[in-house]
This record gives C-alpha cells, sequence and structure tokens, in this order.
C-alpha cells in the first residue's frame, strides 16, 4: 500500500490488521476526505485456517471438536450445528432432556457472549469502567460453564446423539441464583446505556444500517434486529426445543450502534428467562442415544442464531465415516457487507475516523470465526466503492 | 409459504427446467441447468420474496462442480446447478442480490468457479502469492501432511 | 456519569480478583468434573487404540511396551475434550483437575 502525498483530496488510512483499536485481525482501508470516511475496504484474510478441508479430512468424532473450535466464543452454537447437522443425516429423535441441556448451555454461551462484547464495544468508546464491571459479572456465567461443562470456555458439551454431561439439580439451583444476579445486573446496564451521556455521545447515530440495506446485504443477528427487522432463526426454523421454550425477538428501529448495543442487552434478559424456563421445564431421562460412526449417503443443511447471528452448516455425507464436503458460513462473514456499508458516509450521514472502531465492533466481529475479504461493488455518487486498485483508477492514480 | 408450496410454484414457472426435488422440513433442494440458474434465483428472490443469501455450497463432484446458494430465512431453498470441471462458469446473482459478492468470491477461491458478471470477482481466502490454478477444496489438491511436533527440548 | 454511585459503593467491596499465582491459590474454585491433565493407568489399557483413533488432535499416540500395545499422552498438544476418556472401555483413562501444566519443557509433557 502507498502513501498517499499531502496534496491529495483523499486519503488512505490502513488500521490493522494488529491495531490498538481493533482486537481483531483486520485490515480495514479507509478513503477519507478530512475526517468522514467516504469509503471502506476491509480485508479479513489474516487467520484463514482451512477448517473446511481439514473436516474433510476427519472423522465425524474428531470434527466436533475442530468445529468447535471455529470460533471459541460461539463454540456452543457451532458445536451444536455441527451435531444437528450430523444427526439429521441419520434421522434420529434426540431425547428431549438432552435438547433441553443443549438450549440451556446455548443460551449461556449466548449471555457469556454478549457480555463480553457489551464490555469490549464499552472498552472501544473510552468507557473502560463500565468494560470492568461488565468482565466481572461475566465471570459468573464462565464459572456456570465451567461447572455444567467440564470447561470455562470450550464447553465440548454437545456430541452426535446428545450432550456428554448430565446436569446436576445443585448445579440448577446455582444456576438459578447466578441468573437473578446476572438479571439485576444487566437491567442495571441497560439503564446505564441508555442514559449515560458516553455512551449515547459514542453510539447513536453511529454506524447506520437501513433496514433496506440490511436486506439487500444479507445482514444476519443482532446487526439486523437492530436494523428493524425480525429475524431469528430460533423463532424462524426452530431447532432443539426453541418451539417450546418461549422468547420474544428484539427489534429496535434506530438502526445505530445504540440499538445494537440496546438488541443485545435485552437479548441476554430473554436469555435469562430461556434459561430459568429451561430449567424449570427439564424433562427427565437419558442425555444421548449411541449412534454408528458412519452415517448414511445424503445431505443435510442446519441453521443455529449463534450469538453473532445466523449460522450456517452444510453437510455431504458418502458413507464413510469422513464427510465429503462440509461448508460453514459464520455470522460474521455475513455482516461485512454491511459493516462496509456502515463506514461508508453519503448525503448527511457522515463517518468519522473516530467512530470507525465502535461502528466496526458493532457487529460483533470473530474473525477467527472465518477469514475471508471483502469488497463492495457499487455505483453511489460516481464513486466506485470497491477495491482500491479501482478507486486508484478513478482517481487518475493509473 | 411451505416447502409444497415452493415446490409447486417453481413447477408452476418453469416446468421441466427445474428437476430433482428434495423436501426435508423446512428445507427444500432442487436442481436447474446452469442456463436457467440465475432465472431461477431471481424469480425465489422477486416474487417468492428470497432476498436472503444464507451461503453458495460449492462442492468438487469428480467431473463437475456444484453451485449451490441457500436461499431464505425461515424456509431454506437450495438451488442446485452443475458445471463442467474444465469450464466451471455460471452466471452471476450480485445484480439481484447484492449480498452473494462474498459468497461468489469465496466459492471462486476455493474451488475456481468462475461468475460471469460479477465485476470484482478476485482472490479473497487465499494468500497473495497463492499459485494460479490450485484450488485446495478441488479434490486434486493435495494437503501436505502436517509436521509432528513432538519430543523434548526443541 | 451514571455508573459514579457504583464505582463509589464499589471502594468499601471486597476484590473481585484473585492475587493468582502469588497466594490466593487454593480459592481457586474447581469445580467438579473439571477437564484437565490425562491420567493413565497401565494395569486396566488393553492396547484398543480407540483413544488414538478418536484424539481429534493427535495427542494420543499408540506405542508398543513389553505389555503390548498402549497409548502415550502428549499434553502438549491435548484439547482437553475428555473424547479418550469416553471411548476408553475399560475407563483406563480419566482427566484430573489439575490444570496448572505449563512447563519448560516438552518432555515433561508426555503421559505414560
Amino acid at each position: 500500500m502507498s502513501f498517499s502525498s499531502s496534496y491529495e483530496r483523499f486519503f488512505d488510512i490502513p488500521i490493522g490488521p494488529q491495531h490498538p483499536a481493533l482486537k481483531e485481525p483486520i485490515l480495514l482501508r479507509l478513503i477519507v476526505e478530512g475526517e468522514h470516511v467516504v469509503a471502506a475496504d476491509v480485508d479479513v484474510s489474516y487467520t484463514h485456517r482451512g477448517v473446511e478441508r481439514a473436516m474433510q479430512e476427519r472423522n465425524y468424532i474428531q470434527n466436533i471438536y475442530l468445529a468447535e473450535r471455529i470460533c471459541g466464543i460461539c463454540n456452543v452454537a457451532h458445536t451444536l450445528c455441527y451435531c444437528q447437522n450430523i444427526e439429521g443425516l441419520y434421522d434420529v429423535e434426540i431425547p428431549s432432556r438432552a435438547l433441553y441441556i443443549r438450549v440451556l448451555v446455548e443460551e449461556l454461551a449466548r449471555i457469556h457472549s454478549h457480555l463480553l462484547w457489551l464490555g469490549v464495544a464499552a472498552h472501544e468508546i473510552g468507557f473502560d469502567t463500565l468494560f470492568m464491571y461488565i468482565w466481572r459479572d461475566r465471570e459468573r456465567v464462565m464459572d456456570l460453564i465451567e461447572e455444567i461443562t467440564g470447561n470455562r470456555v470450550t464447553s465440548a458439551i454437545n456430541t452426535i446423539g446428545g450432550v456428554r454431561r448430565d446436569i446436576k439439580p445443585e448445579t440448577c439451583d446455582r444456576c438459578l441464583k447466578a441468573m437473578d444476579y446476572l438479571e439485576e445486573r444487566i437491567k442495571y446496564y441497560k439503564k446505564v446505556c441508555e442514559i449515560d451521556p458516553t455512551v449515547i455521545a459514542r453510539c447513536a447515530g453511529v454506524g447506520i444500517l437501513k433496514p433496506k440495506d440490511a436486506i439487500r446485504l444479507c445482514a444476519v443477528g443482532p446487526t439486523l434486529r437492530a436494523s428493524n427487522i425480525k429475524n431469528d432463526v430460533r423463532a424462524d426454523d426452530p431447532y432443539a426445543v426453541h418451539d417450546e421454550v418461549p422468547f420474544n425477538v428484539i427489534v429496535y428501529d434506530t438502526n445505530d450502534t445504540l440499538a445494537r448495543v440496546l438488541v443485545r442487552i435485552d437479548e441476554m434478559l430473554e436469555s435469562i428467562n430461556m434459561v430459568r424456563y429451561c430449567i424449570e421445564h427439564m424433562p427427565s431421562g437419558p442425555v444421548r442415544v449411541r449412534l454408528k460412526l458412519s452415517p448414511p449417503v445424503g445431505e443435510h443443511l442446519s441453521r443455529v442464531e449463534a450469538p453473532r447471528g445466523e449460522l450456517i452448516h452444510y453437510v455431504k455425507s458418502n458413507g464413510t465415516e469422513k464427510p465429503e464436503r462440509y461448508k460453514v458460513r459464520t455470522p460474521t462473514f455475513g455482516n461485512i457487507p454491511a459493516l462496509c456499508e456502515m463506514l461508508t458516509s453519503k448525503g448527511d450521514y457522515v463517518v468519522n475516523i473516530a467512530d470507525v472502531p465502535i461502528a466496526f465492533a458493532s457487529i460483533d466481529p470473530c474473525l477467527s470465526c472465518t477469514a475471508r475479504v471483502v469488497m463492495l461493488d457499487r455505483e453511489k455518487e460516481k464513486l466506485w466503492v470497491g477495491s482500491l486498485d479501482r478507486l486508484r483508477r478513478w482517481r487518475g492514480w493509473g | 409459504m411451505n416447502e409444497e408450496d415452493v415446490v409447486s410454484r417453481l413447477k408452476e414457472a418453469f416446468g421441466d427446467k427445474v428437476s430433482e426435488f428434495k423436501t426435508a422440513p423446512r428445507r427444500v433442494f432442487f436442481y436447474t441447468p446452469p442456463e436457467h440458474y440465475k432465472e431461477v434465483v431471481r424469480f425465489l428472490a422477486e416474487k417468492l420474496g428470497f432476498v436472503h443469501l444464507q451461503a453458495i455450497t460449492a462442492t468438487d463432484l469428480g467431473d463437475e462442480i456444484e453451485v449451490m446458494p441457500h436461499l431464505g430465512r425461515g424456509l431454506t431453498v437450495s438451488v442446485r446447478t452443475r458445471v463442467p470441471k474444465d469450464k466451471p462458469v455460471v452466471d452471476s446473482v450480485v445484480d439481484v442480490i447484492p449480498g452473494a459478492s462474498v459468497h461468489e468470491r469465496e466459492a471462486h477461491d476455493m474451488l475456481g468457479v468462475e461468475f460471469r458478471g460479477n465485476p470484482n470477482l478476485t482472490r479473497i481466502l487465499l494468500p497473495e502469492d497463492w499459485p494460479k490454478g490450485v484450488y485446495p477444496l478441488r479434490r486434486e489438491a493435495k494437503l501436505a501432511p502436517p509436521k509432528p511436533i513432538r519430543g523434548g527440548k526443541e | 456519569m451514571a455508573m459514579l454511585l457504583e464505582v463509589f459503593k464499589h471502594l468499601f467491596k471486597k476484590r473481585a480478583t484473585l492475587m493468582y499465582p502469588f497466594g490466593d491459590r487454593e480459592k481457586i474454585p474447581v469445580p467438579e468434573g473439571l477437564r484437565g491433565k490425562i491420567s493413565f493407568n497401565r494395569d486396566l489399557c488393553i492396547g484398543c487404540g480407540l483413544c488414538a483413533r478418536f484424539c481429534p488432535s493427535g495427542a494420543a499416540e499408540l506405542v508398543e511396551d513389553e505389555k503390548g500395545k498402549r497409548p502415550i499422552f502428549h499434553i502438549d498438544r491435548c484439547l482437553f475434550c475428555a473424547q479418550c476418556e469416553e471411548v476408553c472401555p475399560r475407563k483406563a483413562i480419566t482427566l484430573t483437575k489439575t490444570f496448572e501444566i505449563a512447563g519448560f519443557d516438552r518432555s515433561n509433557l508426555v503421559v505414560k
């Protein structure tokens, strides 16, 4: 990348891939005019690991743990999606206690992920006090996950045919107690985010994604719901026992970063209620059915609402103990076109350079999930938002 | 709209251009030849409202490459088409669904599928110095075995 | 501003963090069923090799000793997923609650 001379009207500002403001290995190439970002280009290819190919070389049991390591934070969503996918090939009935435990752990992981994100967002806007308090409370969820599954982060609870551990009654009691504590704390954080001038000044009106654009660019998850589109895989395409566990799909209509903050906070409150419901209504019975190692020939597509949005796994099996094709589409990947959109000033909506970290963080990026580069290509007031080379040509750099 | 409605609407609109229907709860899979692929995706997006593109799965089948976009929010419709491996060209759907761009570039990078009409089909996943014509998810691509890191002090 | 009261309240509360590893070592909550370092009982092992077959990271390696086939475990490659514990037909493998396994020498990280 060449540096702009000071006589240019537009400047290139590369941010990342290693940058104190962004916690993920991403390269944001911003074209700025004065203080305003006029074009954004994202390069996310720094952590590509070839997971899809690696899955074709391992057997179905080993792949559970590989799928778990696609993403550390949403590992429960990945294993859940993987296991549902393989179970779909067998066409078996999974014991309902196992499904309840799956939903319970999934929702705990969602609370943990959203609290983590909320802390990171507070850090991005320079509000480190809030960050510290949130992360202290997050430890309660981590302890619960550790107690239920045996590890703080990589839970390894889901397996093909059910779950690997049953939940003990005393753990349920502790879980309910922790939920009461967390509900109070999260309501408090909601109040803070609604009235605190720091949060409002840094988040309101920043990173706007209009509903039309969110649909057009295939945004997913809380990013989409903050643009006032009622869409949640748990409601639209219920898996596990989500058709039994009641919850509300949270939407906000201000389309900005503050809406994304509030969507996630309200989702945590919903998750707390779902955890309570799961514990109170958990049926008894076995937690696992044993299945043969090699599933029958076939294909299956499984969808899960991960904390960051819709997660897609597709498997094609050929009857052996290794999958023929395994495809993973992670939520961050689906949100990156929307990210480019919200980083681009147009009309009277302007993006300042100082808003870039929080706008970027507002999609809850997780680049270890999947590493892909994205360039948007569309025409707007004669300015091509696209690859840097294209922009250079337009600017007459040859 | 349920699975049967989608299937009957597609059969009604395209007749024998669509085949190999396979349905599961909230899933529809079907085949269409590459020359009608874009038409079918446009029909699904504009007439039936499947505007959300979840992913594009490309698979190496040996002699052919299967390109399969998954569309929809509640109900997922997967349109599969197959192109020959020595000339894997299929129409791009970027002008119908702008969010498809990233998925097409991924398929292009990993399996070498050409999407005709995608204005920005460049390398995305692989490093810039990756050899031309080597596609990691094709069958002929061989993985180097991982180097063992075992033993005492190193 | 909204947090000022909260911050003052916390001046009089006890510390949320532990001084690990310089004290408070025993205060670390280690729940029952934590997946830590592998322990292996040679007398129970029948050398079926299932642990090596299903180990996702290749941490279990099948070797020959005087009594026949047996696995050795390279903890530096271990993921602590407990899949080997789950598939072992004789319960020869268990995951203990030991979690402090960092070291300077790889050869110390082999469980025989």
